[in-house]
């Protein structure tokens, strides 16, 4: 009886490899399991066998008929798989849906108005066609000063200009609302530069004008270094050195922690473990004036900050041309 | 502006490496850009006497030379210098040597004849820009065997680079800059030995030798003059050659380098006039009318009117506080020599400037405001160095002429303005201090504010913000600190187009338009496709910007044919931009004669529907951007309906204007053939433009909830022959007002037109929702539309019911 058990395991295993149809996975079914297959012949045979040896060889029986329903399971569920394959190669490609991007300077753009929406300012916009009363002489830039070769402008006519800051926008909000005042103003400016890998003729601030009563150079930092954090992340640092703007008096450049080497020293940063990324001040009593504010109830700050050189430093790109390119394959990257 | 390590120091005392004085005036608003070092240390260079010179026997330039190096045994050296003779003392670099960052002077065999060392010229030991012409000849009473450097005092030293911002005409000097040193450092600054030994000053007073007669008080009111003679116009001792060099500027003579040398040591722009040159006796300072006029760079220049002029007498012979003249300059034979040390008058200077495009040293120092008390001291500092150097006398007294006192404003500051503005206090110890040492006098003080007077070398401080600024740049912007919160106090959102505009984009983007950002100056040719009415640039970069876009399309399709370069062809962009064309109305708000407004363009080529592996590629038509642009219009809710209408254009073939009332909001339009050429495209372009200050501006409506129908509508569809001239859009619209109210939507399924057909027929096919809200329809209703659409078809557009 041993020896016929190990036989038929023997037939099963050498049977096994042919189950690759629906048809010969029945034909072993039939053949082993069936009601004169050769494993119930077996069972059949038991009653002939010795009464103490009837629980061992059942118990062989029984792993017998396991293993011969095993196979048919094991062949059956993979002859399913192959069934659903010929029906659909759902490794197909999907039907492609191609979205646009956003231009990278709107990224940035967006990215600094969402911050200072969240910190209360509101949003405002100007021409960039400008007279010079707004690009300049309500902005405390005298008339034959040297202050007025820090920005090489494009004329339209004597008057009219390409605006060279978004500085204007200021002068036109305070016109148009009385102080408490609390506005950003992006946009595009003009500078009459030769174009090469580092400057373009016109690229993109984002302003912010801050006027109320007793507003300090305190709440200037204070909000400073809020969007620095919110923007280059929150172990930013922020340095102030003091600078010149005929609008804006006291005045400083702000550098912020390089965010790649958080200060340590780098390429993007030149080394220096600081970027220079933009200006601000108190603003002047002369541009209060100009625009019927008293400078000796409110006092106010404004910063402003180039778009186009910190999307240059956040992205990595070293020609400041491919940002007007439009390559589609350049702006499929952001 | 460059600032020499060394020369500062002789102002103001200080123990900051080069590096750490950077980063301290850095932080004070005086930026430096950059440090370079110079003056190399010259190890190992001597002073050598050429004992012999001989022709090299294997090579035509060269020399094979014995040279003294003071240990009385010549040693053989090979020269390449064509100057180089017997008897010159020489600066010889002896093995070992290094000049330069890395050039080692090693023993050596020149074409067979040893070489112990190199005869050296000004360039090759640092001194020099350029190639110099031969072998730098020295004084020969210089000793052999010394040191180069300890003979010449060439030290090791650093040029600082300082970023002078345009309000800080008084830093344009080591004497200014080392005002600040000296407020930062708590020193006071020594100004440079004025006493002049007896033996170089003559009895005569400058006063007898030169009148002085100022015509135009405003734009000149101060002038002082100092008489020289006897001088010589030889070459200035080295070290102030080195140092003028070191500034960049080139060396000439003494009399010209001595008014550069004061000029950057003090900041007041001095001139030499070749006295013997001046003829009538009297210097007079006036404005002149337009002429020409030679400066003593030999350039004819056209004086502008009103130029303010120096006059011998009425001859001019200075551009006042921008050049000298030809007429009067200093030459070899100059003995004696009139000093100008002056003030003009600063917008005048820059007036002037500008209309002759000329910019110098002192013309730069004049517009920003120079030191006005200061012109007498600075001719007294050149005439010193002069005679020093030159032998020859100066007079006792120079000639002094003011017209107009500069008047010293007064300012008072109120403690509590500082507060208020800068949101610290600065102890009141600490605000003396740093006034004090940036030379603002004491007045007056009390509780509440004090008193000072403003230096003369200060004239952009005229008021109390200025003082202010003044305490904080020098006390330092760290000391402000930030505050522990963000106080937001609610002022209401202005008007703003940014949220609409973002949804807009966030649209697009979603249906596959690519955001592209334009430049607004384009070539006047390309914008001329577009209109006549173009705005062009005064003073434009090149031709390719020399005009503002009028609208969106040109720099779009520059844009499509720059990627097309790139084998890029299928494309979607949209493009939010300001355009401007000239105007005579007043329709718009308008900036002066021209028209600015905010467009938003869209634009699309090639594929539209890329293939797949179970579908065709599908190319752009007018028809897919006319209904994304449909789909954008919706979104702004107008209160009117949009209407569509086809009209003739020259920059597109087939072209359709959107309005809504009578207002254009748009048009969409498929380039013409022409434009597409010029642009180099080879295949056809859809852009359409939409107004965007319009379109925020024309009345919208809210939406109002409407009760969603109980009853399923039903579709039906007809078809009909109808003449190829019908349009399709007239016939939807009469479909839909045959039975008001319930037929829902009309649209068209089907468009055949059969070739074969002879009558000139097409067919369109309609699909009608018919929707009563209050039941269902019976067939017979049913029924009874159809036939009324039909009836209306037959009698309105002669059509026939295909198949009917």
């Amino acid at each position: 009886m041993d020896e016929n058990i190990r036989k038929v395991s023997e037939e099963l295993d050498s049977a096994a490899p042919g189950l690759t149809h629906q048809e010969a996975i029945e034909a072993f079914r039939i053949r082993f399991l069936g009601r004169k297959g050769t494993v119930s012949a077996l069972f059949e045979q038991l009653g002939t066998v010795p009464k103490e040896q009837r629980g061992q060889i059942g118990k062989q029986l029984n792993d017998l008929k396991n293993k011969a329903q095993g196979l048919i399971d094991a062949a059956t569920a993979g002859q399913q798989n192959s069934v659903i394959n010929t029906r659909t190669d759902l490794t197909l490609p999907g039907y492609p849906v191609q979205f646009g991007k956003l231009h990278p300077l709107t990224v940035v753009m967006n990215e600094m108005i969402e911050i200072f929406r969240f910190l209360g300012f509101s949003v405002a916009s100007g021409p960039e066609l400008e007279h010079d009363w707004y690009n300049f002489e309500a902005l405390n830039f005298e008339h034959d000063h040297p202050a007025r070769d820090m920005q090489d402008t494009y004329f339209i006519d004597r008057d009219l200009l390409l605006r060279t800051h978004t500085s204007p926008v200021q002068i036109r909000v305070m016109e148009s609302q009385k102080p408490p005042i609390r506005s950003i103003m992006p946009g595009r400016v003009y500078r009459n530069e030769a174009v090469s890998a580092r400057s373009y003729c016109l690229f993109h601030q984002l302003e912010g004008l801050l006027v109320d009563k007793n507003v300090s150079f305190v709440d200037l930092k204070t909000i400073l270094l809020a969007f620095a954090r919110e923007f280059f992340g929150p172990q930013t640092k922020i340095k102030l050195r003091p600078s010149f703007f005929p609008f804006t008096e006291p005045s400083a450049e702000v550098d912020v922690s390089c965010h790649l080497c958080h200060g340590k020293g780098c390429r993007v940063c030149k080394h220096t473990g600081w970027l220079e990324i933009l200006g601000c001040g108190m603003v002047d009593p002369n541009v209060l004036k100009a625009c019927n504010v008293d400078p000796e109830e409110y006092s106010g700050y404004a910063f402003g900050m180039g778009i186009d050189r910190i999307a240059m430093m956040r992205y990595g790109i070293d020609d400041i041309r491919l940002l007007w390119d439009n390559n589609q394959r350049f702006l499929q990257q952001f | 502006m460059k600032i020499i390590y060394s020369w500062l120091k002789e102002f103001v005392d200080f123990d900051w490496s080069p590096e750490e004085l950077a980063s301290r005036l850095t932080m004070t608003g005086l930026e430096i850009e950059g440090i370079e070092r110079v003056g190399a240390s010259f190890k190992g260079v001597i002073i050598g006497k050429v004992v012999s010179r001989e022709k090299h026997p294997n090579a035509d330039k060269l020399s094979v030379c014995r040279v003294d190096l003071g240990d009385g045994h010549p040693v053989q050296i090979v020269c390449g210098a064509p100057n180089v003779a017997a008897g010159q003392t020489v600066p010889v670099a002896t093995a070992g040597a290094v000049l330069g960052a890395d050039f080692t002077i090693k023993k050596a065999t020149i074409r067979g004849q040893e070489s112990n060392g190199m005869i050296c010229s000004k360039s090759e030991l640092g001194l020099e820009e350029g190639k110099s012409d031969g072998i730098w000849v020295l004084d020969e009473s210089l000793t052999a065997g010394l040191d180069l450097a300890s003979v010449l005092n060439i030290r090791e030293d650093y040029v600082l680079e300082v970023a002078i911002t345009a309000n800080r005409g008084d830093a344009l000097s080591h004497l200014g800059v080392a005002r600040d040193v000296a407020a930062l450092a708590g020193k006071t600054v020594r100004f440079p030995d004025l006493t002049v030994d007896p033996k170089y000053i003559s009895k005569i007073q400058s006063s007898e030798k030169i009148k002085i007669e100022l015509d135009s008080p405003d734009q000149g009111p101060v002038y002082a003059g100092w008489y020289l003679e006897g001088v010589t116009a030889r070459p200035s001792p080295e070290w102030m050659q080195t140092r003028i060099t070191q500034m960049g500027l080139r060396p000439r003579n003494i009399l010209v380098d001595v008014t550069n040398y004061v000029m950057m040591e003090l900041g007041q722009p001095l001139h030499a006039f070749d006295y013997d040159r001046l003829k009538s006796g009297t210097i007079r300072v006036k404005t002149t009318g337009p002429g020409p006029f030679t400066t003593l760079d030999s350039k004819e220049r056209q004086l502008p009117d009103q130029a303010l002029m120096i006059c011998d007498g009425n001859d001019p012979v200075a551009v006042a506080g921008i050049m000298g003249g030809e007429n009067s300059e200093v030459e070899d034979s100059t003995s004696r020599v009139l000093l100008e040390s002056a003030w003009f008058n600063p917008s005048s200077v820059r007036k002037t400037a500008k209309k002759l495009g000329i910019s110098t040293d002192s013309s730069y120092r004049f517009e920003r405001g120079i030191d006005s008390g200061l012109q007498k001291t600075a001719a007294l500092r050149a005439a010193k160095l002069i005679v020093e150097n030159t032998g020859g006398k100066m007079a006792e007294t120079p000639v002094l002429a003011v017209a107009k006192h500069l008047i010293q404003p007064e300012l008072t500051l109120r403690f509590s303005q500082i507060k208020r503005i800068l949101g610290i206090e600065i102890p009141k110890e600490k605000v003396h201090q740093i006034l004090d040492s940036l030379g603002f006098v004491m007045i007056g003080e009390n509780q509440t504010e004090m008193m000072v007077r403003v230096p003369a070398h200060r004239p952009d401080v005229t008021r109390e913000i200025d003082l202010i600024e003044e305490l904080i740049r020098i006390y330092g912007f760290h000391h402000v600190p930030e505050a522990e919160t963000v106080s937001v106090s609610y002022t209401a959102e202005q008007k703003s187009s940014y949220s609409f505009d973002n949804k807009l984009r966030f649209m697009l983007t979603g249906a596959g338009f690519q955001e592209i950002l334009c430049n607004s100056m384009i070539p006047e040719k390309d914008a001329l496709l577009v209109t006549g009415k173009i705005v062009p640039i005064l003073n434009p970069q090149s031709e390719e910007m020399g005009v503002l876009r009028p609208a969106l399309a040109p720099g779009m399709l520059a844009i499509v044919q720059k990627n097309q370069n790139h084998g890029i062809t299928d494309l979607r962009f949209f493009e939010l931009g300001h355009c401007f064309t000239s105007v005579k109305s007043d329709r718009y708000s308008k900036i002066g004669n021209h028209q600015e407004e905010i467009r938003i363009g869209l634009m699309m080529t090639g594929q539209t529907v890329k293939s797949t592996w179970n579908s065709q590629p599908e190319s752009s038509t007018l028809f897919h951007l006319k209904g994304t642009v449909l789909a954008v219009l919706d979104v702004f809710r107008l209160s009117e309906p949009v209407t569509v209408t086809a009209v003739d254009s020259e920059f597109y073939e087939d072209c359709l204007v959107l309005s809504t009332g009578n207002v254009q909001v748009g048009h969409i339009g498929k380039i013409s053939k022409k434009v597409q050429s010029f642009f180099g495209l080879k295949q056809p372009v859809f852009i359409a433009e939409l107004i965007l200050d319009s379109l925020y501006s024309l009345p919208k409506h809210q939406p109002r909830y409407q009760e969603l129908p109980k009853f399923l509508p039903v579709e039906k569809d007809m078809a009909f022959w109808v003449s190829r001239s019908v349009p399709a859009g007239e016939m939807v619209q009469s479909i839909q007002e045959t039975n008001p109210g319930q037929i829902s939507q009309v649209t068209v399924f089907d468009v055949f037109e059969d070739p074969k057909n002879q009558q000139n027929q097409k067919s369109v096919g309609f699909r009608m929702t018919l929707q009563n809200p209050e039941k269902t329809f019976t067939d017979q209703e049913i029924d009874g539309i159809m036939t009324a659409v039909r009836q209306m078809m037959e009698k309105k557009f002669n059509a026939s019911l295909r198949g009917g």
